[in-house]
C-alpha cells in the first residue's frame, strides 16, 4: 500500500469518526431541548405544576400504606410506607416513559415528516421529560430515606439505582417507540404489560419473602434488581449483586435489539406516522 | 457556481401495504404493492438558483420534498445535499401550543440547526420579522393560523440556510406577510441561497423560479424554463381531461357538447396567456334530443383562490335557439382574461331557459394558465393614473 494511500484512508476514518461524534452530538443535544419541552409541557396547565410529581406518587404511598396495613394488616415489611413510596416513584418514571416513549415517534409526526434529525431522540427526549419529573421528585425520596433512619453511606447506591432505571427504560422505549408506528396495537400491550409489571415487580411487596422459586423468576424482570437497589439506597437495605447483573443482562439484550429494530424500522416512519 | 443539490438517477419506491394490526401482519396475507413515487431523476441545483416543481396531486413532488430535506432515504440514485436545510414544509411543525412563542422559538430553533447562542443572538429578528413583538409571552394555542404562520417562517428563514425547501408555503397567511415572505426568499436568492419550491400556485412559479422541473407519475418528463414547462404541464392537464368532464355530461344530457377551439386575438391558441388578452371559446353543441331553447353560464375559477367570476344569461331569453334531436351549431364565447398570473379552469354550463334543468355541464372545459408578473390579488382593474391639474404653488392644502 502506498503512503498516500495509508493517508487518505486515514482522513477518511477521521471524518467518518468526526461525522459520527456530530451525529452523537445531536442528537445528545436535540434530546436535552425535547427533553426539558415534553417536561415543561406536562404539568404546563396545572396551577401546582411540578408539584404533582411528588403530590401524586405521595398520595398513591399513603392510600396504599393505609390500605395494607390498616385495612388487610399485612406486617411484613418493616417501614412500609417508605418502602412503598421508594418503590412507587421510580416505577412512575418507568411507566411514564413506557407510555409517553411508545407514541413518541407518532406524536411528533409533523418533525418526523419534515424536519431531517435523528430519530431516535423521540423516544429519548420522551424518557428524558419523565426523569425530570422524577428528579424533581426525588427529595421525596431522600426525605423517605431520613425517615427510615437507616440512611447513611448506603444513599451512594441512589445513582447507581437511577443509572439502572435508565439503561432498563431506554432500551424499551426505543423498542417499543420503533414497532408502534407500523403496529398501533402496541400501545394497549403495553398499558396491560404495565399493569402486570406492577405486579411482576416488588413494589408493594418483598421479594425475599415470596417461595424461593418465585422470588429467583423475578430476577428476569429487569425492574427487580432496579427496586432493590433503590431499596439498598433508602432503607439502607443489603444489595443484591445477582439481581443487578440479572438487569444489566437483560437490559443489553433488549438495548441490541432495541437498536437492530429501530435501524430496520426508521426510514418507514414518514410515511407511517 | 457551487452544486447545493446533486441527484443522479434518483427514486424512490414505496412498498404500500393494506393497513394492518399486529395479528394481521402475523398472518402475512395479501401480497404488498411497489410503487415508484419518484424515478431517475437527474438535478442540480446551485447557489443562489430557484427551481420549481411543478406536476399534479401525486407525480411525485412530496417525495422529492421529503428526499431533499432529507427526512427520507433515496431507494435509488445518489443525492447529495448541503447542511443546512430550511424546510418551510409547513412551518411552524414541532411548535406546541402549550407553550409560549418565545419558548417554541427555541425549541423549534434548535430542531432547525441553529445553536442556544445563535437563538439568542438572532431573536429580535426573528420576533420583528413576524411581527409578533406584542404575543411573543403568550401560548400559542391562541395565536391566530396567521400568527402560527408568520412565526414558523420567521424561525426558517433565520436559519441561514444553504437551501430553502419550500412548499405551498405562499398559499396562506395573509396578503401583506405572504408578499414578504416572497421578498425575503428573493432577498435570500440574492444572497446565494438556493431555493427548491414546489407549488400549484403557477403564477408564483413563472414569477419566481430560474428553472422548473415538470413531474409525471413520478417521472421528470420537463426541464427548462419555467414558460415553456408550466405550457407543457397545461397541455398535458388538457390531453388528460379531454377538457370536459364526462361523468358531469350523464346528468347533463341534452346536448354533446365539444369546446372545438380556444383562441387569442391573434386566432392562434397560446400555451402560456396574458393578462388582459381576449379568448374566444368555441363551442360546439349537437342535441340528442328536442330541446326548447337554453342559456349559457359561465364560472372561471383560479387554482388555490377559488372562485373568480360566475356569469350566466338572463333567464328567459333563450340565446340557443330551439333544436330538434341531431341538430348541431356552433356557439362562440368571448371573454377578457381581466385577471392575474396562475392556473384557471373555465367551467361551462348549459341550462333550460327558466334556470330548472342543466342541459348540459363541462366542469372542467377549458384549463389555462395566465403567466407574466405575479402579484397578490386575483383580478386585473388595468389601473391607469394621471395628472387632471397642475400642481400650484404656494397654497396650504386646505
Amino acid at each position: 500500500m502506498t503512503a498516500a494511500a495509508t493517508v487518505s484512508q486515514a482522513v477518511r476514518a477521521a471524518t467518518s469518526r468526526e461525522a459520527a461524534m456530530v451525529a452523537v452530538r445531536r442528537t445528545l443535544e436535540l434530546t436535552g431541548v425535547l427533553s426539558r419541552k415534553n417536561f415543561r409541557i406536562r404539568y404546563k396547565r396545572a396551577a401546582l405544576g411540578i408539584f404533582w410529581a411528588v403530590l401524586q406518587p405521595a398520595f398513591q404511598a399513603l392510600v396504599l400504606s393505609y390500605v395494607f396495613l390498616r385495612v388487610f394488616h399485612v406486617h411484613q415489611v418493616a417501614h412500609y410506607p417508605i418502602y412503598v413510596l421508594s418503590g412507587i416513584l421510580p416505577w412512575a418514571f418507568f411507566t411514564g416513559s413506557m407510555t409517553s416513549s411508545t407514541v413518541s415517534v407518532v406524536d411528533n409526526g409533523s418533525l418526523v415528516k419534515k424536519v431531517a434529525m435523528p430519530l431516535v431522540v423521540f423516544p429519548l427526549s420522551a424518557v428524558g421529560g419523565t426523569g425530570l419529573a422524577f428528579l424533581a421528585a426525588m427529595p421525596v425520596l431522600l426525605v423517605a430515606g431520613l425517615l427510615s433512619g437507616t440512611i447513611g453511606w448506603s444513599l451512594l447506591w441512589l445513582p447507581v439505582a437511577v443509572a439502572l432505571e435508565v439503561l432498563t427504560i431506554v432500551g424499551f422505549a426505543v423498542l417499543l417507540s420503533s414497532l408502534y408506528p407500523a403496529f398501533r396495537d402496541i400501545r394497549y400491550l403495553v398499558e396491560s404489560a404495565l399493569l402486570l409489571g406492577l405486579y411482576a415487580t416488588p413494589i408493594l411487596y418483598d421479594r425475599t419473602k415470596l417461595h424461593a422459586n418465585l422470588s429467583h423468576a423475578l430476577l428476569a424482570n429487569p425492574m427487580t434488581g432496579v427496586m432493590e437497589t433503590y431499596r439498598a439506597a433508602v432503607l439502607g437495605r443489603a444489595v443484591h449483586g445477582k439481581a443487578i447483573a440479572c438487569t444489566i443482562a437483560v437490559d443489553l439484550i433488549v438495548l441490541g435489539l432495541a437498536t437492530i429494530v429501530f435501524r430496520r424500522r426508521r426510514d418507514e416512519f414518514p410515511d407511517l406516522v | 457556481m457551487s452544486v447545493l443539490l446533486q441527484a443522479r438517477g434518483l427514486g424512490k419506491r414505496y412498498t404500500l401495504r393494506p393497513a394492518r394490526s399486529l395479528l394481521m401482519s402475523l398472518g402475512r396475507r395479501g401480497r404488498p404493492r411497489q410503487l415508484w413515487a419518484l424515478r431517475d431523476l437527474d438535478l442540480d441545483l446551485c447557489a443562489g438558483e430557484v427551481v420549481a416543481i411543478v406536476g399534479r396531486n401525486g407525480a411525485g413532488k412530496s417525495t422529492l420534498l421529503k428526499l431533499a430535506s432529507g427526512v427520507t432515504v433515496p431507494t435509488t440514485g445518489t443525492l447529495r445535499r448541503p447542511r443546512r436545510i430550511a424546510p418551510l414544509i409547513e412551518v411552524g411543525a414541532g411548535f406546541h401550543p402549550e407553550l409560549t412563542g418565545r419558548e417554541n422559538v427555541e425549541v423549534n430553533g434548535r430542531l432547525l440547526g441553529m445553536s442556544r447562542g445563535e437563538i439568542r443572538r438572532k431573536f429580535d429578528d426573528i420576533v420583528a420579522f413576524s411581527e409578533l413583538a406584542h404575543a411573543i409571552d403568550q401560548p400559542i394555542k391562541e395565536y391566530s393560523s396567521g400568527m402560527f404562520m408568520r412565526l414558523g417562517f420567521s424561525v426558517a428563514v433565520h436559519t441561514e440556510p444553504e437551501l430553502l425547501v419550500v412548499d405551498e408555503v405562499l398559499a396562506v397567511g395573509d396578503m401583506p406577510f405572504q408578499v414578504r415572505c416572497l421578498d425575503r426568499i428573493r432577498a435570500m436568492r440574492d444572497s446565494g441561497v438556493g431555493v427548491l419550491f414546489v407549488s400549484h400556485n403557477l403564477g408564483a412559479v413563472l414569477e419566481l423560479a430560474d428553472r422548473a422541473v415538470l413531474l409525471e407519475h413520478g417521472n421528470p418528463t420537463a426541464e427548462g424554463d419555467p414558460r415553456e414547462v408550466v405550457g407543457r404541464y397545461h397541455a398535458s392537464l388538457a390531453a388528460d381531461t379531454g377538457r370536459f368532464d364526462e361523468a358531469g355530461m350523464a346528468a347533463a344530457d341534452a346536448y354533446d357538447v365539444e369546446v372545438v377551439s380556444v383562441t387569442a386575438e391573434s386566432g392562434d391558441e397560446p400555451t402560456l396567456w396574458l393578462p388582459r388578452q381576449h379568448a374566444s371559446v368555441s363551442l360546439r353543441l349537437r342535441a340528442v334530443r328536442d330541446v326548447a331553447g337554453s342559456i349559457l353560464g359561465l364560472r372561471l375559477s383560479r387554482e388555490g383562490s377559488g372562485l373568480v367570476a360566475a356569469w350566466h344569461q338572463e333567464p328567459g331569453a333563450a340565446s340557443v335557439p330551439a333544436m330538434s334531436s341531431g341538430e348541431a351549431l356552433t356557439l362562440e364565447v368571448g371573454l377578457d382574461l381581466n385577471v392575474t398570473p396562475g392556473a384557471y379552469l373555465l367551467e361551462i354550463a348549459v341550462a333550460s331557459p327558466d334556470f330548472r334543468e342543466m342541459h348540459a355541464h363541462l366542469p372542467a372545459a377549458y384549463r389555462f394558465a395566465v403567466g407574466g408578473r405575479a402579484g397578490p390579488g386575483m383580478v386585473d382593474v388595468n389601473p391607469t393614473v394621471r395628472v387632471v391639474s397642475a400642481a400650484s404653488t404656494g397654497q396650504s392644502p386646505s
